[in-house]
């Protein structure tokens, strides 16, 4: 038989240091990492760039969150010293920590750049230390700091940087707001469209691309015979149809459509991973977070009205002053954005009509108003929030002309309304 | 009768105008006279080697007139041709045979002559080494340019220390430039490539999950295992549809006459099997069975469902052997995995649910047809049908919660092989279709659980169909007596996707001397089939799949191999392999933990490695044997410019898996291995998700939970520790007037050593505090096989 001197001796190598392995389980120590958030904004003259670390366990609440503090008042480690570059097609330009500004020590971590941007792409020079940002152009940013230097790249979007700020009257049966200049603000890899009702409701939404027409009348229930809700079923062709059951007349809306990046939207749509390959949505190499890019379109103020076709639409005005009831009503029913009462609608008959609106009382206070109208009965509920309990009054309309009841129904207060 | 008639009729399209009709079988006679000279007709020589006593098939060499040589294959056939008509002398030899010569005296009048050789086994099995009889990596070594192969017999694989069941897929990961993620999966990686990229083949057939209780347990059933072949890079044209290596169950073929059996006890299973060989081996079956029995056990001694979960599998094989020198052989595999119930043991699973109970399967479903046919004296017609399916099934009925799929694999492939002087041409096809169909139903309230722009509807069916056909062709070429060249032509279309493309393959030997050679080998591979799996992840159940389509890209990988290999005696050789692998177009799910399939969500990325193998072979079937292994590689992945190691990347490798026969009764095994720690991915830390309001200018620290971040390290930065573990095993034969026992006992972990699995990071706690899970502790078994 022959030895197998080779594969024995090998055998015996292993063997002993299996045998003299040692027993404890090993665990390692966390490793913390730079953290850089960073968006550069086409609207403003300066970047905030926040520069801080990752810490071990949870980050707790910090003291109230300082505007001019905002790293450690966040209950984080901020990073100071660092060196922020950030790079152009043609410049550069570096970052000033608010810290090495101020004699409090406050600012730490954050980091300011000035910025101006070409509004229509010409070639001009900005002043010293001003960096130059064009719509379409790729930027870099590298922070070195002692932990790492971390790099990232973002390019801002290549659409025209003038803001829409106009407010109007919208008549939201008629009426189509379109995004202006839209051929040239449809370069952007997405879109941030935000509606807001005051402190009723709110909406953020993403879409990778954008109508032209920001706002329209959707098909009316006769145009859709199909759609038993009243909201067509045929796909949208205006930006915002997504809110469309929020969009009521009588109130005044916000509608804002800002061009974001690549970056800045995985950033802020990416879900949770506990085995993922780093932070999700991280745009950055050698840290985390985010280097991202927006530039605004649109942020109009909208005042929503409607057609009036009933009797109860309009501005009524109270005859009288009384605390308990409203000085002043505007309401409005679209049969373009139907709407189902959302208070005591499981038990009440369904109302023959419903409408939207606002409410203002004597001392300033506004509430938003859902009316009913079963009837001559009138129902209205209002609310100065979202989150607070409605408030029920009721009334009649008789003969062209509004009632309405204090608590108790002990005071009646006649309405007028304004002429259109 | 209908095989016969395509035989038939295959034949007569492809066989030589010169092949007759077979003459009748002779037994040769002893003696004879020397072989005619030159210049005289040819004959072609079909024999049989068997065992005198069994009839059962025999591999031999066989040496005409002490000049060129043929071995013969599992049936016991071998085909020598040109052999000149007059008198040649034949000398077989075979492992544990007595060697035979015999003359046969061929005439002017024929053109094929058929002969049976039967041998005369040993009476010493120590005698074996004197018989010079080539084992198949010799063979391999003589005649094959071929690189990166294995053989391993069932013999070896019964001496591997086995984690309560014998397991060859964990032999499998003992060999060089192979190893599994952990001591949990028998899983694989293969010099570098995911663990989806092996052709895995029960006689031919692929087997798409060939796992039980997420890859802690293969599929194939030890007694029903007769020899294993592994090609781990470079391989022919033969081969096709994955990226990495080849592995090739052969189902073992009964070799004794009558009805015979063998049963397995241990703790964990009972597996049997029973197989018979008739009419002196023309006819052979063979059907095994294994169930787990945890469930039983714990149930007998709790009095409850505490463990409702087992695996089952059964496996049939059957070759008949035809009149005119051909076979017709099956072979249908089933298993499944099933898990019914409220354990006890996974509460933290299943807690969020409203009721704990779960429904959960999965398995494997696998048939095939095989007919070989002989055409002529230089031609062998294969052809082969084939079906695979693998179904899952995952619900809480509770809940209403439904994960399933289903992929079914239906294929039709054959082969000529025909020789033409210097040249082994094999020209072939192989005509696929794969159908997957993967369902979810998740109710979603207002808080779903996976709430992100992923979010679809609570049902979702996404169906797949693809066919695939292929073209090969595979020229083995021996150029002198010194070279051999094996080029080939792999030409596939995949249907759905309107993909084509052409996978050259090139392998060459140098024999420098008698015992040293030179290898090298370099060829294109793809892969339509994925496995939507995160690498990362370091255990997994099962795998969903998916097939090439409009999202689902093609990958493909080429192969560079170099190497020599070494006989430092006739059982011994050194095998020194190096390797260059690139990868394209792979893809993973975007998230590890959402379950949900998305094939718009696969992110796509390349990859690289290469690295060096060491095999040093020991090959004498008494005394010891076994293999040492050493691997160093280097294996990483690229995406969006980010370069990371691969999940399974391992710098350094070395097994050693030792045989001990002192003699027939007593059998001991060892495995012992070492290598440096898998990649993982570390924590920094916690921090905080800030966002920038374009609307407001301002930055505001983000107020869901999920704006507070656990941060990773970079992918895959860290590294586990070293990774050692010693296995023994010792058997003891007995011998009984009916039977033969082999009790055995082994230890898997001997000295306990505690390698990290896994890290997690326990973010409840203040400092956050990582903790670690090991992998297998000292896990002593006990085992008894019953061969009668």
């Amino acid at each position: 038989m022959t030895t197998p001197r080779l594969g024995m001796t090998a055998s015996f190598v292993v063997v002993f240091s299996a045998a003299c392995a040692n027993d404890q389980l090993t665990t390692p120590a966390l490793t913390p990492r730079v953290v850089v958030h960073a968006v550069l904004d086409a609207q403003l003259h300066e970047q905030v760039i926040l520069v801080e670390q990752t810490q071990n366990g949870g980050i707790g609440p910090g003291a109230k969150l300082h505007p001019g503090d905002l790293v450690a008042t966040a209950g984080g480690h901020p990073v100071s010293y660092a060196t922020v570059v950030l790079h152009g097609p043609l410049d550069s330009v570096v970052a000033v920590e608010d810290r090495s500004l101020r004699s409090d020590g406050t600012g730490a971590g954050m980091y300011r750049i000035r910025t101006t941007t070409a509004a229509d792409g010409s070639p001009t020079l900005a002043a010293p230390g001003v960096l130059r940002l064009v719509p379409g152009e790729e930027y870099r940013l590298v922070v070195k700091t002692s932990l790492a230097t971390v790099t990232g790249s973002t390019r801002l979007p290549n659409v025209a940087p003038t803001v829409d700020r106009a407010a109007r009257t919208f008549n939201v049966d008629r009426d189509t707001l379109w995004l202006a200049q839209a051929e040239r603000r449809r370069g952007a890899p997405a879109y941030l469209l935000r509606r807001i009702h005051a402190s009723f409701s709110r909406s953020d939404r993403f879409e990778q691309t954008i109508a032209a027409a920001l706002l329209a009348p959707p098909p009316s229930r006769a145009a859709s015979p199909a759609s038993a809700s009243g909201v067509s079923k045929v796909a949208p062709t205006w930006a915002f149809a997504a809110s469309h059951d929020a969009i009521v007349p009588g109130t005044t809306q916000q509608f804002s459509v800002v061009a974001v990046d690549a970056n800045y939207l995985r950033y802020a749509t990416v879900g949770v991973d506990p085995f993922g390959d780093g932070v999700l949505g991280n745009s950055l190499r050698g840290g985390v977070g985010l280097f991202g890019a927006v530039s605004t379109l649109t942020d109009v103020a909208l005042d929503l009205v409607a057609d009036r076709d009933h009797a109860l639409e309009g501005e009524w005005t109270a005859t009288s002053a009384v605390a308990a009831l409203p000085l002043q009503l505007r309401l409005y029913e679209s049969p373009r954005f139907p709407r189902t009462p959302t208070h005591g609608a499981q038990t009440a008959p369904r109302p023959d009509v419903v409408l939207t609106g606002t409410a203002r009382y004597a001392n300033g206070k506004f509430m938003f108003v859902e009316a009913a109208q079963r009837g001559a009965a009138i129902t209205l509920v209002l609310r100065s929030n979202s989150k607070s309990d409605p408030l029920e009054i009721r009334g009649e309309l008789a003969g062209g002309a509004l009632t309405l009841f204090a608590a108790g129904g002990g005071v009646k207060v006649p309405y007028r309304l304004q002429a259109p | 009768m209908f095989l016969e008639a395509i035989g038939l009729t295959l034949a007569f399209a492809l066989a030589e105008p010169s092949a007759a009709t077979p003459t009748n079988t002779a037994a040769a006679s002893a003696d004879g006279h020397a072989a005619t000279g030159a210049g005289a007709a040819v004959v072609a020589v079909f024999g049989t080697v068997v065992d005198g006593a069994t009839g059962a098939p025999i591999r031999a060499d066989v040496l005409l007139n002490g000049g060129r040589s043929v071995r013969s294959d599992s049936t016991g056939r071998f085909t020598l041709r040109d052999v000149p008509t007059g008198t040649s002398t034949l000398v077989v030899r075979a492992i544990g045979f007595q060697a035979h010569s015999s003359t046969i005296v061929l005439s002017d009048h024929e053109s094929v002559h058929h002969v049976v050789v039967r041998m005369r086994r040993l009476t010493t099995v120590l005698s074996s080494v004197n018989t010079r009889a080539q084992y198949r990596e010799r063979e391999q070594f003589n005649d094959a340019a071929l690189t990166g192969a294995f053989a391993i017999r069932s013999s070896e694989l019964a001496s591997v220390p086995a984690l309560g069941e014998r397991d060859i897929m964990r032999a499998v990961a003992f060999l060089p430039g192979v190893a599994a993620r952990n001591d949990f999966s028998t899983s694989f990686n293969v010099r570098g490539g995911e663990a989806d990229q092996n052709l895995i083949l029960l006689d031919g057939i692929p087997i798409y999950n060939p796992f039980h209780l997420g890859g802690l347990f293969g599929t194939f059933i030890d007694a029903a295992v007769g020899e294993v072949e592994l090609l781990t890079g470079g391989f022919s044209a033969q081969h096709g549809g994955k990226l990495s290596s080849v592995l090739n169950v052969k189902t073992a073929e009964e070799a004794r006459p009558g009805v015979h059996g063998s049963t397995d006890l241990s703790l964990l299973a009972t597996s049997s099997r029973l197989a018979g060989s008739h009419g002196n081996g023309r006819l052979t079956w063979s059907a095994a069975g294994r169930r787990t029995y945890v469930d039983k056990v714990m149930q007998a001694m709790k009095g409850a469902d505490v463990f409702p979960y087992h695996f089952q599998d059964a496996q049939v094989h059957l070759r008949v052997l035809t009149p005119r020198g051909g076979s017709v052989s099956a072979t249908m595999y089933t298993g499944k995995d099933v898990f019914n119930g409220t354990p006890g043991m996974t509460e933290s699973v299943t807690e969020s649910f409203t009721d704990n109970r779960l429904a959960f399967d999965w398995g494997n479903s696998v048939g095939g047809l095989t007919y070989t046919q002989p055409i002529g004296a230089r031609s062998v017609l294969v052809q082969q049908v084939s079906q695979s399916a693998f179904r899952t099934t995952f619900a809480v009925p509770a809940d209403s919660i439904t994960f399933g799929q289903t992929m079914r694999d239906v294929r039709v492939a054959g082969r000529v092989e025909h020789e033409v002087g210097p040249h082994d041409l094999t020209v072939g096809y192989e005509v696929s279709s794969q159908r997957s169909r993967y369902r979810e139903r998740i109710p979603f309230s207002e808080k779903p659980a996976f709430p992100d722009a992923v979010a679809s509807d609570g049902d979702t069916v996404i169906t797949q169909q693809n066919s695939v056909v292929s073209w090969f062709i595979d020229d083995a070429y021996r150029v002198a007596q010194r070279l051999s060249v094996r080029a080939g032509l792999r030409v596939e279309q995949v249907g759905r996707l309107g993909w084509q493309g052409m996978s050259p393959r090139l392998a060459a030997k140098y024999r420098i001397s008698e015992e040293l050679a030179l290898t090298a080998s370099a060829g294109r591979f793809v892969q339509w089939t994925h496995a939507v799996r995160n690498e990362d992840l370091p255990l997994r159940l099962y795998d969903f799949w998916m097939t090439a389509d409009e999202q689902v890209p093609v990958a493909t990988a080429t192969h560079l191999v170099v190497g020599a290999e070494q006989w430092l005696s006739p059982t011994r050789f050194v095998r020194v392999e190096s390797y260059h692998k690139a990868y394209d177009h792979l893809v993973e799910p975007s998230s590890s933990v959402d379950p949900r399939v998305r094939p718009s969500l696969l992110r796509e990325y390349t990859g690289t490695a290469y690295g060096i193998d060491v095999y040093a072979r020991q090959l004498e079937l008494a005394g010891v044997s076994g293999w040492l292994s050493y691997s160093y590689a280097l294996s990483y992945r690229e995406r969006d410019d980010l370069r990371y190691f691969a999940a399974h990347d391992r710098r350094h490798s070395a097994n050693t898996v030792v045989r001990y026969a002192p003699d027939d009764a007593w059998t001991f095994g060892l495995h012992a291995g070492a290598s440096t720690g898998t990649p993982y991915t570390g924590w920094a830390g916690h921090m905080t998700r800030w966002q920038f309001d374009p609307l407001l200018k301002t930055w505001a620290p983000g107020t869901t939970r999920n704006d507070v971040d656990v941060v990773h390290g970079e992918r895959n930065a860290e590294r586990m520790p070293f990774y050692t573990r010693l296995d023994v095993s010792v058997e003891r034969r007995i011998d009984l007037d009916w039977a033969t026992l082999r009790p055995t006992v082994s230890v898997v972990n001997l000295f306990d050593r505690q390698n990290v699995m896994m890290y997690a990071l326990d973010a409840s706690a203040s400092p956050s505090r990582i903790r670690s899970l090991s992998q297998l502790p000292f896990v002593p078994s006990i085992g008894m096989r019953m061969d009668f």
